[in-house]
């Protein structure tokens, strides 16, 4: 009977995660650009989805509401086209607000982290678990990037996978190529990098 | 809604008037379109098995791994779209042309040759947007060449060559001309990786030097493992398929290039476009008359990169004959046109400017006196020769080559082999080896008289290793392994043929046995051991026979250079190039005569 073995080290054992991204259109301000960017531990891109989004043109509904309803429409698109399943997803703090995974309706069998840097300014729900870490960007530069983790941070296959992003400075990076991505797409409808 | 890891309540909307005033926002493009990127490991993608109708040999490279039934191009490009929907179509591309043919609009040809046509062009429109995210979502150059970066490398990357690598990546047509040692083979290939992973490089050819072949090989298999390499070598019958395989980097030599090559596009290096074709040691091409600098510059590619420390060996042309392989054009001759192009073209850093941490090169001239032996057959020599030119009607520079090389020879080992340079050259290896050191010995002879095989033959007690062109390629490469792990404190080399491309770090002492006419070559010949990865001083020692022809070329040569330093950096000189007839005569007391 062949010895059964489980390789942590494995890129491929752990699994992908993806990034999700929202950025606004730069030609039409009602209009909201997303991608969702899979990576491998290595950083490695798997997969691409994109897709845009209107926003409700009303005066009726709040814009935080407007923008959650879009980043929750979009999102969903997104989920449904992907053909990956990823162990975790991602996302930047100061794009999705804390409601959208926990009590907006999305919910994920996977844990999701939203990120922040010690610049940004950014709310965040108190059913979210909160921690820092800090990784070393290409530069050598050590970086503090604040976690918010929805249901809870993760454990096992998912955890080694997203110490490995830490590892390699791809917490945050994968999302400015993300946009890079969108504006290979969209062209100008992305504005300058941010 | 869900679907495995997500599941979606009903979103939540306004009741009663207002849902009704308030649709529901939906997606401009729905659904989400979707691009696969394919993982970048080569072997995933292909199929490792040699297919049984190959040549023995054949099947042994593919059993290494080679590709077979997979046009390498395909690994190349993203080709699956999960999602080709309409919604892609309309958000990508412009409506299909109105039909024009008679029966539009009610089903007959017209409409499908309308429909094949826009669906053509949106296919490749969708493949060229596919190819193009590929290249842009791929983990950043600053990353990739990052220590803590998504790519392991075997050794970190200095800042300049890490600099050196972005210009390549961002420049398709560079003259990397580094000084020797700062490891230009290494960022060539960082760069090489990295077009490979931005799916920019489907083939690359490197020509180098044939000692040097060896050494590409593994530092490619080092640097770069995700690349396949397929060396063009052997029987022509064997060249004639390694040409046509399908692997990321073709390396061969310059002479298997010559030989090689053909007009014809259906075989050899011409068959198909390269993405990078990279010249290792460019000054091989320098003059542009020749054979090799003709057919380099007529290699398909998108991207030339020339490598070597010495752009300039012996006058302007050879840089502007390099310039021409890496422009794909003409080149100006001279002036601050060249000056802008060079400017435009060139990535030069010197050692100092990038490297202050590596350990000096201390060199000293080791004037000796002739045994008195040797004085008698040199004067008796000399006086002989320059009486037979002086009688000879019209003197040619052959003629005053071969007085000039007689007399060097004599210079080291007189008649009965006696040596001043042999027996000073032997004391200090006595030393040096018992203290554990390991030295070069450079000369440009390589003979049973006066070169390398005396030498080696006077040195024996030491072990020497002898490296010279006369050998084959494995048995270099079985030498110079040799020198670097096993105790052998003493290598002689062929100046020619050892001093250049080699990583002989091992070594901290080096003597150039007798004076080479070209102080560059001399100079490319001590970085062997002064570069990166050496860790002690290195001592350089210069023989040069009193009032003998060696002194007299030496100040010509140290005249050169002055003027050629201040205009161009590493600028050097040849006997048929930068020393005139004039200067070549003076050196053994001989005056032009008119011919009649």
């Amino acid at each position: 009977m062949p010895i059964q073995f489980h390789d942590t080290e494995d890129i491929a054992e752990l699994g992908c995660a993806a990034f999700l991204h929202i950025v606004p259109s730069a030609a039409h301000a009602s209009q909201r650009l997303g991608a969702l960017f899979f990576l491998n531990a290595r950083g490695e891109p798997l997969e691409f989805g994109y897709n845009r989004i209107e926003l409700m043109q009303s005066v009726l509904w709040r814009a935080a509401d407007q923008e959650q309803a879009a980043a929750r429409r979009l999102a969903l698109t997104l989920f449904n086209a992907s053909t990956l399943t990823p162990s975790l997803l991602l996302c930047r703090a100061d794009v999705i607000g804390p409601h959208l995974f926990s009590g907006g309706g999305l919910g994920l069998q996977i844990p999701v982290v939203r990120l922040a840097t010690a610049r940004d300014l950014v709310g965040y729900s108190g059913s979210e678990a909160q921690a820092v870490v800090e990784s070393v960007d290409e530069f050598g530069e050590c970086h503090d990037t604040y976690l918010f983790w929805t249901p809870a941070p993760p454990t096992g296959a998912a955890e080694t996978l997203f110490n490995k992003l830490v590892e390699r400075y791809l917490l945050l990076e994968p999302f400015a190529r993300a946009e890079k991505g969108l504006r290979e797409v969209y062209g100008e409808l992305v504005g300058s990098p941010s | 809604m869900s679907a495995g890891w997500w599941q979606a309540e009903e979103a939540p909307r306004p009741s009663g008037l207002l849902a009704r005033l308030l649709p529901a926002s939906e997606p401009v493009d729905p659904p989400a379109t979707l691009l696969h990127v394919p993982p970048l490991r080569a072997e995933t993608a292909h199929r490792e098995t040699a297919p049984a109708d190959l040549p023995a040999q054949q099947r042994a490279c593919a059993g290494d791994g080679f590709t077979l039934d997979t046009p390498i191009t395909r690994h190349g490009l993203v080709k699956q779209w999960k999602a080709q929907s309409v919604d892609l179509r309309r958000l990508l591309f412009p409506p299909p042309p109105a039909p024009t043919h008679p029966n539009a609009g009610q089903g007959g040809q017209g409409d499908d040759a309308g429909v094949a046509e826009w669906l053509t062009q949106a296919r490749m429109k969708r493949d060229a947007l596919a190819r193009r995210l590929a290249v842009v979502l791929q983990p950043p150059p600053a990353a990739l060449l990052s220590a803590n970066g998504p790519l392991a490398w075997p050794d970190a990357l200095y800042p300049f060559q890490r600099d050196g690598i972005h210009v390549l990546l961002q420049a398709p047509q560079l003259l990397l001309g580094d000084d020797m040692g700062l490891g230009k083979t290494v960022q060539a290939i960082a760069a090489l990786r990295l077009l490979f992973l931005r799916r920019e490089l489907t083939r690359a050819l490197i020509v180098v030097p044939a000692s040097l072949i060896e050494q590409w090989q593994r530092e490619l298999a080092r640097w770069a493992p995700e690349l396949r390499v397929m060396r063009v070598y052997g029987s022509p019958h064997d060249r004639r398929w390694q040409w046509q395989y399908g692997t990321h980097v073709t390396l061969t030599s310059y002479e298997t290039l010559r030989a090689d090559y053909s007009e014809r596009f259906t075989c050899g290096p011409c068959r198909e476009e390269w993405s990078v074709v990279v010249l290792d040691e460019a000054q091989k091409i320098k003059n542009a008359e020749s054979d090799l600098a003709r057919i380099c510059k007529r290699l398909p590619r998108r991207r030339a990169w020339a490598l070597t420390g010495t752009p300039l060996e012996n006058r302007v042309d050879d840089v502007v004959s390099i310039l021409e392989f890496v422009t794909g054009g003409a080149v100006p001759s001279g002036g601050p046109p060249l000056h802008a192009a060079l400017a435009q073209y060139q990535l030069r850093r010197r050692k100092e400017d990038v490297l202050r941490d590596l350990p000096e090169k201390i060199v000293t001239d080791l004037p000796l006196p002739l045994t008195p032996a040797q004085r008698r057959a040199y004067e008796r020599a000399a006086q002989e020769g320059i009486t037979a030119l002086r009688e000879t009607d019209e003197v040619s520079i052959e003629q005053v080559l071969a007085l000039i090389t007689r007399l060097k020879q004599l210079c080291n080992f007189g008649p009965g082999g006696e040596s001043a340079k042999m027996d000073d050259l032997a004391n200090r290896l006595e030393e040096l080896t018992a203290a554990g050191h390991k030295a070069l010995v450079f000369t440009q002879y390589i003979g049973d008289e006066s070169g390398a095989r005396r030498i080696a033959s006077r040195l024996r007690r030491f072990a020497p290793l002898v490296f010279t062109g006369e050998q084959s390629l494995p048995e270099r490469s079985r030498i110079i392994d040799q020198f670097q792990h096993d105790d052998h404190g003493v290598l002689i080399l062929s100046l020619r043929a050892g001093g250049v491309g080699l990583n002989l770090q091992c070594a901290s002492y080096v003597f150039h046995f007798d004076r080479w006419w070209n102080p560059a070559v001399e100079r490319q010949a001590e970085d062997r051991t002064h570069r990166l990865g050496q860790t002690q001083p290195v001592h350089v020692y210069r023989y040069q026979m009193t009032d003998t022809i060696e002194q007299r070329i030496n100040e010509v040569l140290l005249r050169k250079i002055d003027l050629f330093t201040n205009l161009v950096d590493a600028a050097s000189l040849d006997p048929g190039g930068l020393l005139s007839k004039g200067e070549l005569f003076e050196l053994v007391g001989l005056e032009i005569r008119e011919s009649r």
